[in-house]
């Protein structure tokens, strides 16, 4: 008896295999895909995290993908030599796993061949697709991998146009000099990770070299459930600041319970989190007067042919997803019209072998580049150079520059401190 | 028959590097991969019943100690994954001894929360010990190996090894001894079998195997941190490719891992936003029509054509 229904079950569920595999493998391929019919293309390749940790970050990036690839279509694609040559993305999930992302990396290199590859999310990412990169000799520019040890690994192919983790901070610790009565106690957290952890350490240092004193400093699991206590150990230490060192969530539970236990320090200022649109939808005018670390805001001077201005390039993100440009957005998309300015100047011309991909990787560490997140320079670990870190602060619902006080002609603003009470605001 | 279909199989994989392209040799070898560890787990659960939810316990280990002993030490890359999977075999057999009294839901319970804490004690370790292993939340970043073929050898090796060891296990005393513990483990206690030591052997073995598993994987990524190596979601998609491929069985984690591997390649990279549900069903399918999981389903496939040719 059980063995025929199992029987019956089994033929059914043949046939279902069998049609979800005929539906997805269009023109039998197997393993990679077919040969393209039209090579005059620059095929570019990303995994990138649709699904997994990273997935909300990362879809700002993917964003940013689309908006260029459609960008130099539409201008007839990258120019070499009078002949424009359009962009072809191709995406697929790494499911925020550096096992995932290694694979995914390598078919991109050797299954699709394709010309270019763009950078996923993240840096526990970064550190198992660069090593496929570097061996495969294909320049990876990350907009948002910026933990130290990644530049430290001597790769010739990797680099990122956001500051290192360490100097990331720097702005959002040097602000507070200007404050006046002069803070003289701060507490810093951070998440257990490799970019939480850099980051209050980062804040940690530059705040002892400005002669406040650390008072509390906590790296907490990263999978903390109850931020309330944590938050309440703080709130004990009566400190003037509290900095944080941490992803968007932790941003965002951090707040929450900083409410919840209703501790109201002088100062607050993020790692990361802010900026990312959903901060702001998700706190309104509690997050007036919060500090975040930055790189890059709409309102600098920089343009480039790709993007056009900085405010452009905003306005652009602003119409077509409905939320202003993240700093990471800005980051990536100067690591893309870096990228492209390189090809154009060596007139590569698709497809691109193993020896243009190398000559494209020296490009990228010779030439300076003008772009709409400012001036993209590598030095020789990949890393970018003379880039002031900023500190950005949420005044009527925008960011506005509290550090430094000039960045190439944008003032900075007037500082909101201290910060009013959880019940006033 | 069988065995001969086996060994040429084992012949076609061995010279498989020669045929195939960099890309499809790398699906090979995280299929291999999977199907030891999933193979390592399927040994405990299958054989003897117990449930492991801590596998991953052992994975880390070999991750970490390989690094260790490639960074520190200077070894050679085969070396120093020998010495990660002795290392594990140790910890497994002083861990092993009061864990595997623990029965039923107990004993996965009890290695769970030893998954857990271990994750956390590698987070921690650099910090409390003072010792520099696992570098924390940081992790450990490892050269770039020269070249990714012998990768591929050693994770062939370790599925196996750990596949030859399941055969074993169907017609050997120690594998009828530990079947019995797997039905009823009070009743074989009764007749004379010393269930713990038996289980307590292939717990070793399976650490050894899972380590060194680990350790490889951990090169080859060229990077490893805490939080990816002791990741419970491992042991998850470990019993998962067992339970599809037919739990009990020794092809059964290697069809698990192969099916799911290329059914996560075939679909991800064709419906990049949705796969992730296809897979969810087809994994409910199989559980629902085939619980005996694919090896069931090819066994039933083999006994009818044999039917039909009488």
């Amino acid at each position: 008896m059980t063995t025929i229904r199992t029987t019956r079950g089994a033929r059914w569920l043949a046939l279902l295999l069998l049609g979800a595999f005929v539906l997805a493998t269009p023109g039998g391929a197997w393993l990679g895909r077919p040969a393209d019919a039209q090579p005059k293309e620059f095929k570019v390749g990303v995994a990138l995290s649709v699904s997994g940790i990273f997935s909300r970050d990362a879809a700002l990036f993917k964003e940013v993908y689309d908006l260029w690839a459609e960008t130099v279509n539409k201008a007839g694609g990258i120019r070499v030599k009078g002949t424009g040559y359009p962009v072809r993305i191709t995406y697929y999930d790494d499911e925020s796993s550096p096992q995932k992302s290694a694979q995914l990396v390598e078919r991109l290199a050797t299954s699709d061949k394709v010309d270019l590859l763009l950078a996923g999310f993240g840096s526990s990412v970064a550190f198992a697709a660069t090593a496929v990169a570097e061996k495969y000799k294909y320049p990876y520019i990350s907009g948002a991998a910026s933990a130290n040890p990644l530049f430290e690994r001597g790769y010739k192919y990797f680099f990122a146009t956001l500051n290192k983790t360490f100097d990331e901070v720097e702005g959002a610790a040097k602000v507070w000099a200007l404050v006046s009565p002069k803070p003289t106690r701060a507490a810093v957290i951070g998440s257990d990770h490799l970019f939480g952890k850099l980051a209050a350490e980062g804040f940690k240092k530059f705040l002892g070299e400005m002669g406040i004193e650390v008072v509390h400093f906590e790296i907490f699991p990263l999978d903390l459930a109850d931020y309330n206590s944590l938050l309440l150990k703080v709130k004990r230490q009566n400190p003037d600041l509290l900095l944080v060192g941490g992803l968007f969530s932790h941003a965002l539970r951090v707040m929450k319970a900083t409410k919840e236990v209703d501790f109201s320090p002088k100062g607050m200022a993020f790692s990361y989190g802010p900026t990312v649109p959903e901060f702001l939808k998700e706190f309104g005018k509690d997050a007036e007067g919060v500090i975040a670390a930055s790189e890059w805001l709409p309102s600098f001077p920089f343009k480039d042919p790709v993007f056009g201005s900085a405010a452009q390039f905003n306005e652009t993100v602003v119409q077509k997803y409905g939320h202003p440009a993240d700093y990471v957005q800005a980051a990536a998309a100067g690591g893309l019209v870096a990228q492209q300015k390189a090809i154009e100047t060596l007139g590569l011309v698709p497809p691109l072998g193993e020896k243009e991909r190398e000559a494209l990787m020296e490009q990228l560490h010779k030439q300076e580049v003008q772009t709409l997140y400012g001036q993209v320079k590598f030095a020789a670990d990949g890393g970018i150079v003379q880039k002031p870190p900023i500190a950005v602060q949420i005044q009527n619902g925008k960011f506005a520059l509290v550090y430094p006080k000039d960045v190439s002609g944008t003032q900075a603003g007037t500082l909101i401190y201290p910060l009013a009470p959880w019940r006033s605001r | 028959m069988a065995r001969a279909s086996v060994v040429s199989v084992f012949g076609v994989l061995l010279l498989l590097p020669l045929g195939i392209g960099p890309y499809p040799l790398r699906v090979a070898t995280v299929i291999f991969m999977w199907a030891a560890l999933a193979g390592s787990w399927n040994l405990l659960a299958g054989y003897a019943g117990a449930v492991d939810l801590g596998p991953v316990v052992y994975h880390g280990i070999g991750a970490f100690v390989t690094a260790a002993c490639m960074l520190k030490l200077g070894l050679p890359f085969l070396v120093s994954a020998a010495l990660a999977g002795g290392a594990a075999m140790t910890i497994a057999w002083a861990v092993g001894t009061p864990t595997l009294r623990l029965r039923g839901a107990y004993f996965a319970i009890g290695t769970l929360a030893l998954a857990e804490s271990a994750k956390q004690l590698a987070l921690a370790w650099d910090r409390l010990t003072g010792i520099p292993l696992t570098g924390g939340s940081a992790g450990v970043s490892l050269p770039l190996s020269a070249g990714y073929l012998v990768f591929y050898y050693v994770m062939l090796g370790l599925m196996t090894a750990v596949t030859a060891a399941a055969f074993w296990l169907r017609g050997s005393k120690f594998g009828y001894g530990l079947r019995a513990v797997g039905e009823n483990d009070r009743l074989a206690e009764a007749s004379g079998v010393d269930i713990h030591r038996l289980k307590r052997r292939v717990y070793v073995g399976s650490a050894l195997a899972i380590a060194v598993t680990g350790g490889t994987a951990g090169y080859w990524l060229s990077y490893i941190n805490a939080a990816e190596v002791f990741s419970a979601s491992m042991t998850f998609q470990m019993v998962v490719m067992a339970l599809l491929g037919g739990i009990g069985t020794p092809l059964g984690p290697v069809l698990g891992a192969a099916f799911l591997t290329l059914a996560s390649e075939f679909l991800g990279t064709r419906f990049v936003y949705h796969y992730l549900i296809a897979i969810g069903v087809i994994i409910v399918g199989i559980s629902l029509f085939a619980p005996a999981g694919l090896s069931g389903l090819l066994d039933l496939a083999w006994r009818r054509r044999a039917r039909v040719s009488l």
